[in-house]
């Protein structure tokens, strides 16, 4: 019982270690090929911004991958059934659940740390300094407390609750439409009230070495409500409870 | 129904989408035996006929304006009328006292101001930048008189006040 949750984050770690080392890997081998490629040294403003845009536009796609990847993985697994025999007995469904969403948390972090560290060398070389802070003040705010990774995992579940009616796609689209409507809903249910109750999310300024206005502007700006934040967090718990629920009907 | 809109279009397009949503319910009901994936398909096409028939019927202006978006358009009837709008954080509105009144803390947007006859406004900010007609403004506060239509830029301008018509003043 002790043993459980790390025994199915260990196997999380057989089934995706190497494919995330090898994803890290392919971030360091790209950070050394870029500097090959294009000219770093002096501040070489269109190298940095090719470097930049290109390492921004691989890493949307391997998020999204990810994200697919652990769906579908999550599916296949499922359909398995190898989870209970290898357990000895059944276990809860939030337990894989939480195994799942902490392990791809990890995988999607350390990715994303790695591209937000290479955009920072490459946009230093122009004078223009990112901080820590920011990125990680961001990519807390965007996990929302792993509000990113469980979605995913649900609509894995949401299709493989249908594959036996042969609804998939439909299940699939209305997964997709029904998460769009659930965040919109929140957001005008509850719009009224960010930026009022908690105080903002402040966000630290980049340093620009010529551009004191810009640091000027980007203060101003008050940051992102952390009502937000809240919101994210409090819709995690009922999609979290769905999931798990509609887990174990289904397995039964 | 104050702006309820029901066009040749709409009927077609908005009848397919229902029937589809209702089809989609049904096979979402009868493909599972696991009842939370049933009430959760159920749900979800309910969220989403709730959204569309909102949308149908116009009726959502009121709580999109509310929130930190707004997109809106505002008439003080023989003053001005605005509309437009953007990201506004801490955002108040008011048409009282026969003048157009915008408040807020941070606003990035566009707004279009349309003057009936010639208008006294009065346009301030502390930081960030905002354009009237493609002409940057200066911080602080700037009066004078419309009479075109003019078109107003915020670009992440902070402490802004707009007022337009008779006593218009950057002070409350």
């Amino acid at each position: 019982m002790i043993n459980t949750f790390s025994t199915l984050i260990w196997l999380e770690l057989r089934k995706f270690g190497v494919f995330g080392l090898g994803l890290l890997l392919g971030v360091a081998a790209w950070f050394l090929l870029a500097r090959q490629i294009f000219a770093w040294t002096g501040s070489n403003l269109e190298s940095a911004i090719a470097v930049v845009s290109t390492t921004a536009f691989f890493a949307m796609c391997v998020n999204t991958v990810l994200l697919v990847g652990l769906a579908q993985d999550f599916w296949r697994e499922y359909r398995a059934g190898r989870w209970s025999l290898l357990l000895g007995s059944p276990q809860p469904a939030w337990l894989h659940l939480a195994a799942k969403a902490v392990f791809g948390g990890a995988v999607l972090s350390l990715f994303n740390g790695a591209v937000w560290l290479i955009m920072t060398f490459w946009l230093a070389q122009v004078g223009m300094g990112l901080p820590l802070g920011l990125g990680a003040s961001l990519w807390l705010y965007a996990l929302g407390g792993l509000a990113l990774v469980v979605p995913a995992l649900f609509l894995g579940l949401w299709v493989t609750a249908y594959t036996p009616g042969k609804a998939t796609l439909i299940a699939l689209v209305m997964g997709v439409v029904g998460m769009g409507q659930v965040l919109e809903w929140s957001v005008r249910l509850f719009g009224d009230l960010f930026y009022k109750l908690l105080p903002p999310w402040r966000l630290p300024a980049p340093t620009f070495e010529q551009n004191p206005a810009v640091r000027g502007l980007w203060e101003s700006f008050p940051g992102l409500p952390t009502e937000g934040f809240v919101l994210s967090l409090a819709l995690m718990v009922p999609l979290f409870w769905a999931a798990s629920r509609l887990w174990q009907e289904v397995e039964a | 129904m104050p702006n309820a809109h029901f066009g040749t279009f709409e009927r077609v397009v908005f009848g397919l989408v229902f029937a589809w949503l209702a089809y989609a319910g049904y096979r979402l009901w009868t493909g599972t035996f696991s009842p939370t994936a049933r009430w959760v398909g159920v749900g979800f096409v309910a969220l989403a006929a709730l959204g569309l028939t909102q949308d149908l019927f116009d009726l959502n202006r009121r709580s999109v304006d509310a929130g930190v978006v707004s997109a809106t358009t505002e008439v003080v009837r023989g003053v001005v009328e605005v509309s437009g709008g953007g990201v506004c954080i801490g955002c108040e509105r008011s048409l009282e006292g026969g003048k157009y009144r915008l408040h807020g803390r941070w606003v990035a947007g566009q707004y279009t101001l349309r003057p009936q006859g010639t208008q006294p406004y009065a346009l301030g900010y502390q930081g960030g930048e905002a354009n009237l007609e493609d002409t940057p403004l200066k911080p602080g506060c700037t009066r004078g008189f419309i009479s075109e239509e003019t078109r107003l830029e915020f670009d992440g301008a902070s402490g802004v006040v707009l007022e337009v018509g008779p006593g218009a003043s950057c002070t409350n």
